[in-house]
């Protein structure tokens, strides 16, 4: 049952085709699809639309074409709503998607950071005498210091390396089948969204996390290498 | 000129609330191309001479003058320059880099000397077979016995040309024929290639072949023959 744009209550029976299950259920009870050469023959509005949704490829031609738009319709007989106008929700959404992204690169850093530090501490500890005898046969500090550094390169580029081929393969096995999140649609009731949501590998993600990582990995690498310097080498030779 | 003139060194340690007078008053000439050990109980201050005649270590008081040469007022990274021009070094154990081959830990000095990659190995491999290990050059430190260790030490104590080779304790971690062979490969060294050593030991072995024995006592030399 519908109202026409004249006003007349007019009503129709459909055949059901199929059950579409977004998995939000104010969009499962309430929404029916039927083709629009039907909807338009039932309502008695010849070829009228009451609404036409343009899908641009990317978030930010949105206002470019709503511009543009604008400038051709006029105003008191169309209006022209970019997405984030019709539904603020889903800016906010995107924002807070955004930031938490950026609060758990956050604490990949600070465990880059703690791991990197540990782990070179400990490779120094091992190495005390070593690093004395090297001094005794007449290794500089500079010297010490560099290979204490490239040491942390090396482990940092082995281990990112690694965990970026893990990252992707997992990235990329989810972008082809896909991640359903129709178990916490409740969440998204207020949009609706494919319930399975397919993950993008670009390449300024993945260099924007290996290009932090490194640079906090050679942060945390400064603190064992500096101390290796600082060692004196009769002592060093002396520990046991 | 005596290659190697220390004069009045003195060395003291604060352990805890007691000073312990680690050396007292020490003078030692020695020439090139001789061997002397320097002999005493542990604690008579052997290791401290060692160290002060090796620029590793700084002394209180008092002078040593290598080749003429004194190392008092230089930095700690000019004092490895130093070392690394004048001296060489055996130490008890724990001598060389465990992660780089026999050949690599004896070429590792004359790279830091800045000698090409080619040249270092051709000279580490000529040094190893001397030492008697000739075809134990790509082993790492663990694949070989203490006294193969204490070997490829004695190699590259001498890859650099130094003036003087200090050894401190070099046989005490090793068995008497192990530790007879190694006295007897730095005295052959020493004879035919006039390379200089000072060798610190209380081991009686060592002390018999010495061609001239400076005896320690807490701190003081007793004794120099
Ligand atoms: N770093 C140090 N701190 C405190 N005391 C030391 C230190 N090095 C040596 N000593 C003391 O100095 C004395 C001489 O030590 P050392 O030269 O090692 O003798 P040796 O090599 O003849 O056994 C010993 O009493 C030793 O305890
Ligand atoms: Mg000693």
């Amino acid at each position: 049952m519908a109202q026409s744009p004249s006003g007349d209550l007019v009503s129709e029976a459909f055949r059901l085709r199929g059950v579409l299950q977004s998995g939000a259920p104010a969009v499962d009870q309430s929404l029916a699809l039927i083709p629009l050469s039907m909807a338009q023959q039932w309502l008695d509005i010849g070829e009228g639309v009451t609404d036409v949704v343009i899908r641009v490829f990317e978030h930010d031609m949105a206002d470019g074409v709503q511009a543009d738009l604008q400038q051709h319709l006029s105003a008191d007989q169309y209006e022209v709503m970019r997405w984030v106008d019709i539904d603020p929700m889903i800016q906010q959404w995107t924002e807070m998607a955004d930031a938490s992204t950026y609060f758990i690169l956050m604490i990949v850093v600070g465990i880059v950071l703690v791991e990197v530090l540990n782990t070179m501490l400990m490779s120094m500890h091992e190495r005390i005498r070593e690093f004395g005898l090297m001094e005794a046969v007449g290794t500089g500090k500079l010297q010490l210091f560099a290979m204490m550094m490239w040491e942390t390169v090396i482990l940092v580029m082995i281990g990112s390396l690694l965990g970026y081929l893990l990252g992707a393969a997992v990235s990329l096995h989810y972008a082809g089948v896909g991640i359903n999140i129709s178990d916490f649609s409740e969440a998204f009731t207020f949009i609706y969204m494919d319930p399975v949501v397919h993950p993008i590998l670009t390449v300024n993600s993945a260099a924007r996390i290996i290009g932090v990582t490194l640079a906090a990995a050679l942060l945390a690498g400064l603190y064992p290498a500096w101390r290796a310097t600082r060692l004196n080498p009769v002592s060093a030779m002396r520990e046991v | 000129m005596a290659l190697i003139e220390a004069k009045g060194l003195c060395k003291h340690y604060q352990l805890g609330e007691v000073e312990v007078a680690a050396l007292n008053g020490v003078d030692i000439d020695l020439d090139a191309g001789s061997f002397a050990v320097v002999a005493g109980r542990s604690g008579s201050g052997k290791t401290t001479l060692l160290n002060m005649i090796g620029a590793l270590d700084m002394p209180d008081a008092g002078v040593v003058r290598i080749q003429g040469e004194d190392f008092l007022n230089l930095s700690r990274d000019a004092r490895a320059e130093f070392r690394l021009r004048h001296i060489g070094f055996i130490f008890q154990a724990y001598n060389l880099i465990r992660v780089l081959s026999a050949r690599e830990n004896v070429a590792y000095v004359l790279q830091l000397q800045g000698m090409n990659k080619r040249e270092r190995l051709e000279i580490a491999d000529g040094l190893l077979a001397e030492v008697g290990l000739a075809d134990l050059g790509d082993r790492r430190p663990d694949q070989l016995s203490g006294g193969q260790q204490q070997r490829v030490a004695v190699a590259r104590a001498l890859a650099s040309k130094p003036d003087i080779v200090l050894a401190d304790e070099p046989t005490a971690n090793l068995d008497t024929q192990t530790g007879g062979e190694l006295i007897d490969l730095m005295q052959g060294l020493n004879r035919e290639h006039g390379a200089t050593f000072l060798i610190a030991s209380h081991d009686p072995m060592v002390i018999e072949t010495a061609g001239q024995v400076v005896q320690m006592q807490d701190g003081r030399i007793v004794e120099h023959a």
